[in-house]
């Protein structure tokens, strides 16, 4: 019961979006397909739905096995999109226009042949269970021209849901949506995996909306996979320099040391505490100073004129006195000393 | 929803607008017109209805209407045919080009080199007249058939021009999203892609029909212009002008006019409801 990915290339003319991708993951997971534009996520979600058709190997032709696409142990590459029992959800939501919400979501159940087609009472029991779903009970007869974005990003699922997917694939669901709806939906939407258990595949270019709403990640970089795992994995052990920037901001000492920002320390004085001294300390200048947010972010620079990012609490930032153009000494946190190893990639 | 005459709007101009625009239609349509009303008004009442009903006039205008509308219903049917092949199918650039300005050439033709071009081909020496008599006994010039050829070639441009924009600005996700809940080919064809040209291809049936309506110069090449046969309202009312009999080519002209004006405005508020539909902005609330 897992999807399988195997051998997957895809070049568009001489742009090789694809570079043989491989995985394998156990199923009813949300996972998040993350990495810059042009990493060939879209891509990869787009050929797992039969939009598009990876590159023919002619070698590897002759075994059917070697390529392939399964979802529970069923090779579906070779199957048209609409009997792979895929839900897609896009971008732009791309809801019928001139179909109301109700006929929208129906849609999938209304193109079924005669004798599968449920009846029209099932269709609208069906229909409106999803609407309770998606809380948009009331505007079955509403077109999507008079929905907000977020509302039109929930029939699109709605819509999605109605054949009954195996797996759900969501290419960049919130994109077009304002800062404020797209964390709503994100919780939103994790709530609703929770509760139906679907496979669901999102495609986000957002480390954040992966890290926070994904069982697991997959973070692409120029058609490869750079690293797969738990938002906790790729974070805390980033598998390359490319995840560890990609995955939040980062500061570079000695051209190789890569040290978050929140990792770092701010101290008046050359020798501040015992523990410390074994670390080398870095004699800074702070430039800037920016409270308004989550967390206090201070900016520095070293003796090089290279830019220093750290991050501290509140609390911390107002037990000390930091002032602008103040002279400082930069470490790394002491109580992450230990697992510096593990934090940062060498 | 009632909207004021004039709203604040950020896009400049609305009076200089306003004021060009009722110009132009005074100057260039409504007194013309205006005009060709007071003339026609020179008989009374009485005078204009027999006119009108004269039985050669009558057959002029069921003539010219049933042959436009023919012509307007084929030309919307390929030429949405034609629209689609131009948008949806890849050809090279130079070829669809190619094929673009031949299908604007009946809108640069004078009238009389189309006319004449029909009439060489359609008679029964002609290349395709020939063919049609030998295999179907068939005889397009000089009949009510050659009309309705005619009326189909000065008219293919406007279904094609007005129905080719909208086709091609039907978004790929559309159909995909179709694809992907399991609609094949025809449904995606009769559920998301007509329904969204539908507008623009009552637009384009609108204009050809108007244009075969009041075509002339096409026309008269081909129709031979047998009074009670193949006469059409406008070779009739030119016919008038000639005998120098003005008020009767003015009433026949002002029946064409208010006729013509009453099917176009039918058509147009049908297109309007249409469209509405087509973008889903219908029962907004």
């Amino acid at each position: 019961m897992n999807i399988i990915v195997k051998n997957i290339s895809k070049t568009f003319g001489t742009f090789k979006a694809l570079d043989n991708i491989n995985f394998e993951l156990p199923q009813n997971q949300l996972i998040a397909l993350l990495g810059p534009s042009g990493s060939g996520k879209t891509t990869l979600l787009r050929i797992m739905a039969g939009l598009e058709e990876p590159d023919v190997d002619v070698t590897i032709k002759t075994n059917n096995h070697h390529q392939q696409v399964s979802f529970n142990g069923i090779n579906i590459l070779n199957q048209p999109p609409g009997k792979r029992q895929i839900g897609f959800v896009f971008q732009h939501f791309a809801l019928f226009r001139h179909m109301s919400v109700f006929d929208n979501i129906a849609f999938g159940l209304q193109v079924k042949p005669k004798k599968l087609r449920p009846s029209k009472d099932e269709i609208k029991k069906k229909v409106n269970e999803l609407l309770q779903l998606i809380k948009l009970e009331n505007m079955s007869n509403r077109y999507p021209s008079t929905l907000s974005g977020g509302q039109r990003q929930r029939v699109a699922l709605a819509r999605a849901l109605a054949i009954e997917p195996q797996i759900l694939l969501l290419d960049e669901p919130f994109g077009s949506l304002d800062a404020k709806v797209r964390t709503e939906m994100r919780r939103w939407l994790r709530n609703l995996h929770d509760a139906l258990k679907i496979t669901g595949i999102l495609v986000t270019h957002d480390q954040e909306e992966a890290l926070e709403v994904a069982d697991t990640v997959i973070i692409m970089n120029q058609g490869k996979i750079e690293q797969i795992g738990t938002p906790n994995q790729v974070f805390h052990s980033p598998a390359s320099e490319f995840v560890m920037r990609f995955l939040g901001e980062v500061n570079v000492f000695q051209e190789r040391i890569m040290v978050r920002p929140h990792e770092l320390g701010i101290h008046l004085s050359p020798d501040p505490d015992p523990v410390n001294t074994t670390n080398s300390l870095i004699s800074a200048r702070i430039t800037k100073i920016l409270t308004a947010g989550p967390f206090v972010k201070i900016e520095l620079l070293d003796n090089n004129e290279q830019l220093i990012k750290v991050h501290m609490s509140h609390e911390e930032y107002r037990s000390s006195n930091y002032k602008p153009n103040a002279n400082v000494y930069v470490s790394v946190s002491c109580n992450l000393q230990n697992s510096n190893s593990n934090s940062s990639y060498h | 929803m009632v909207k004021k005459f004039k709203e604040f709007s950020a896009i400049p101009g609305f009076s200089l607008t306003l004021g060009i625009s009722l110009m132009y239609l005074c100057l260039l349509v409504f007194l013309p017109l205006a005009a060709l009303t007071i003339k026609a008004s020179e008989i009374g009442i009485d005078g204009f209805i027999q006119e009108v009903l004269d039985a050669r006039v009558l057959t002029s205008f069921k003539l010219t209407f049933g042959c436009s509308l023919l012509a307007a219903i084929i030309n919307t049917i390929f030429g949405t045919i034609v629209a689609w092949f131009l948008v949806r199918i890849r050809i090279p650039l130079l070829i669809k080009k190619f094929l673009d300005s031949i299908i604007d050439l009946p809108l640069a033709l004078p009238t009389a080199v189309s006319g004449m071009a029909l009439t060489t081909l359609y008679t029964e020496s002609g290349w395709i007249g020939k063919f049609l008599k030998d295999t179907f006994n068939m005889k397009v010039a000089f009949t009510p058939l050659g009309i309705v050829v005619a009326m189909i070639f000065i008219g293919i441009p406007f279904v094609v021009r007005t129905v080719g924009p909208v086709l091609s600005s039907i978004e790929d996700e559309l159909e995909e999203a179709a694809l992907s809940l399991g609609a094949n080919r025809w449904q995606i064809f009769i559920k998301i892609i007509a329904p969204t040209i539908f507008p623009s291809v009552i637009t384009g049936f609108t204009l050809a029909f108007a244009r075969a309506l009041g075509e002339y110069g096409t026309v008269i090449f081909i129709a031979g212009n047998m009074p009670m046969k193949t006469e059409i309202a406008a070779l009739l009312i030119y016919t008038k002008l000639e005998q120098f009999n003005f008020v009767s080519a003015t009433a026949i002209a002002m029946t064409m006019l208010l006729f013509s004006f009453i099917l176009l405005l039918i058509i147009n508020l049908f297109q309007s409801w249409v469209s509405k539909r087509a973008m889903g902005t219908q029962g907004d609330s």
